[in-house]
């Protein structure tokens, strides 16, 4: 029992950082501020969210997992809200995306 | 070999924090927009904390908040010293 | 181990941002550098068992300082001047300074090492000392606001004065009609969950205020998450509808009062026979006098810190929305 979770625990640890480094090499390689938003909001909710998810089974039932449970709630209201509000205000400050206009 | 590898890492804390400082230091020095020298302000003034806390530190300790089954709590004092001063910037 | 690679590589972080700070031009960017620098460096505290400070740190230099910032660079310029010259004598000056520096941490003692000087001395007695006289777990609570309870009202009275002092060069201008930018007006998403937050967040404000002497947290790091939520309410609904819960006038008074009550902690256990601020003097029994007293200076730290930087805000914002912005 103890070791399964302790393996499921580092299995969503590690999911969770190769999410975050795709999206650091995302916001760093893609073109324009819109598609790097995109990048960011992977990172955001699977990355987090997974690295979270392996703390809590290795918190176990205790405080410790109450709260990260509220963190979780945290972020997925507020992350996606941010990037939102990022997109809407550069949207409205007429910034372009870059949109590839080559002939097919 | 191994005693020059301890003693890098002894430390290396305190050369970080000396390179920030000499950052925050050239900022506060060298550039003349005034929101620039401010900020180099802030990063001396968080160097400094970061030397403070990093001399409280003790190998194996935990925060000083006094719990069963901690046995070694870091240094109190110092803490209480640094958090005295971080919220002057504030102004 | 794992502590070591964290606390290197926090460190390596920070000085690359802070490199990144000293070269970049935009303000901007260097601000939104500067609340990464500062989030950094909360982490870095985390790692290395200060949490009270990692929370101040966390609030202020990420969350408010930003903010700040950011008012302060929309009343300025963007951009900041390409130097003239080469900076020579500065670059020369800084690493001369540096080089002595770092000669003169030769001799300090490791970092971690249990037998360096400064945990040889006072640290040990407030640590053996606090949980008989003042029975609360947090100890740098307890050095805080009970050992050093002069320190902390000298701290509230410099926060108060500079709350006094913006108050003074900025001045506030009463606003007729609720001028909120209007393409905020029309960002529902944000609207919505700022009003689901709202409340949340006053709610943790209140929680680090009484929890702080069990845990990380106390009056300053309250009055500034509470001061949070009003700004973020203030940044969704427009500096109208806050003032319609907090005034101006309001604010005034709570500045004042928290410091008040600060002093008046003091003079009642001066009347009670005691020195200024014993607080074991103020019930019958001492512990639950140290417990009294300190919450009740808490809450006044707290009041005085929400109110100043709340005026701070108003302050700046009123005035930028003012004058039209000046074209560039």
């Amino acid at each position: 029992m103890g070791a399964a979770v302790h393996i499921l625990s580092w299995i969503c640890l590690l999911g969770g950082a190769c999410f975050l480094l795709v999206g650091a090499i995302g916001v760093l390689r893609l073109p324009d501020f819109y598609t790097r938003l995109h990048a960011v909001s992977v990172s955001d909710t699977m990355g987090a969210g997974l690295v979270l998810a392996g703390l809590m089974l290795q918190g176990g039932l205790s405080m410790v997992t109450v709260k990260l449970v509220l963190i979780f709630y945290f972020m997925i209201f507020t992350g996606p809200t941010a990037t939102h509000a990022l997109a809407e205000a550069a949207l409205q400050a007429k910034l372009k995306p870059v949109v590839d206009d080559r002939e097919p | 070999m191994h005693d020059v590898m301890h003693g890098v890492l002894g430390l290396y804390n305190y050369w970080i924090v000396i390179i920030l400082m000499m950052t925050g230091f050239y900022t506060v020095i060298a550039r003349p927009n005034l929101v620039k020298k401010i900020i180099g302000l802030f990063i001396f003034q968080t160097s400094v904390f970061i030397l403070f806390i990093s001399m409280a530190k003790i190998e194996g300790g935990t925060a000083p908040i006094i719990s069963e089954g901690a046995r070694i709590y870091s240094n109190p004092l110092v803490k209480a010293l640094a958090s005295t001063p971080i919220r002057y910037p504030t102004s | 181990m794992e502590e070591h690679l964290i606390n290197n590589v926090l460190l390596g972080l920070l000085m690359m941002t802070g490199f990144a700070i000293v070269r970049m031009r935009s303000l901007l960017a260097v601000t939104m550098l500067t609340s990464i620098y500062s989030l950094l460096s909360a982490s870095l505290f985390v790692v290395l068992d200060a949490v009270d400070v990692a929370l101040t740190e966390a609030a202020i230099g990420a969350g408010i300082s930003t903010i700040l910032m950011l008012a302060t660079v929309a009343l300025t310029t963007d951009e900041e001047k390409a130097p003239r010259h080469k900076p020579l004598l500065p670059l020369f000056v800084v690493v001369a300074t540096g080089a002595a520096l770092i000669y003169g941490t030769l001799d300090m003692p490791h970092y971690g090492d249990p037998m360096a000087p400064i945990h040889l001395h006072v640290a040990p007695t407030y640590l053996h000392v606090t949980p008989e006289e003042i029975g609360v777990p947090n100890v740098v609570t307890s050095v805080l606001a009970s050992f050093r309870g002069y320190d902390t009202l000298g701290e509230v009275t410099v926060i108060f004065t500079a709350g006094a002092g913006v108050l003074a060069l900025l001045g506030y201008r009463t606003r007729r009609r609720n001028s909120q930018n209007p393409e905020i007006r029309k960002m529902v998403v944000l609207r919505v969950i700022t009003k689901l937050f709202f409340p949340l967040i006053l709610l943790f404000a209140l929680y680090v205020q009484f929890h702080g002497d069990y845990g990380p947290g106390g009056g300053f790091q309250a009055g500034v998450i509470f001061a949070t939520g009003f700004i973020l309410y203030a940044l969704a609904y427009g500096l109208g509808n806050v003032q319609r819960i907090i005034p101006y006038r309001t604010l005034r008074i709570m500045m004042v009062a928290g410091v008040l009550i600060y002093i008046g902690v003091g003079i009642e256990s001066m009347l009670l026979g005691g020195k200024f601020l014993e607080y074991r003097i103020l019930a019958d029994d001492p512990v639950t006098g140290q417990h009294l007293g300190i919450m009740l200076i808490e809450l006044g730290v707290g009041i005085t810190v929400a109110a100043v930087i709340l005026i701070i805000y108003y302050g700046f914002v009123s005035r930028q929305h003012q004058e039209p912005p000046e074209d560039t």
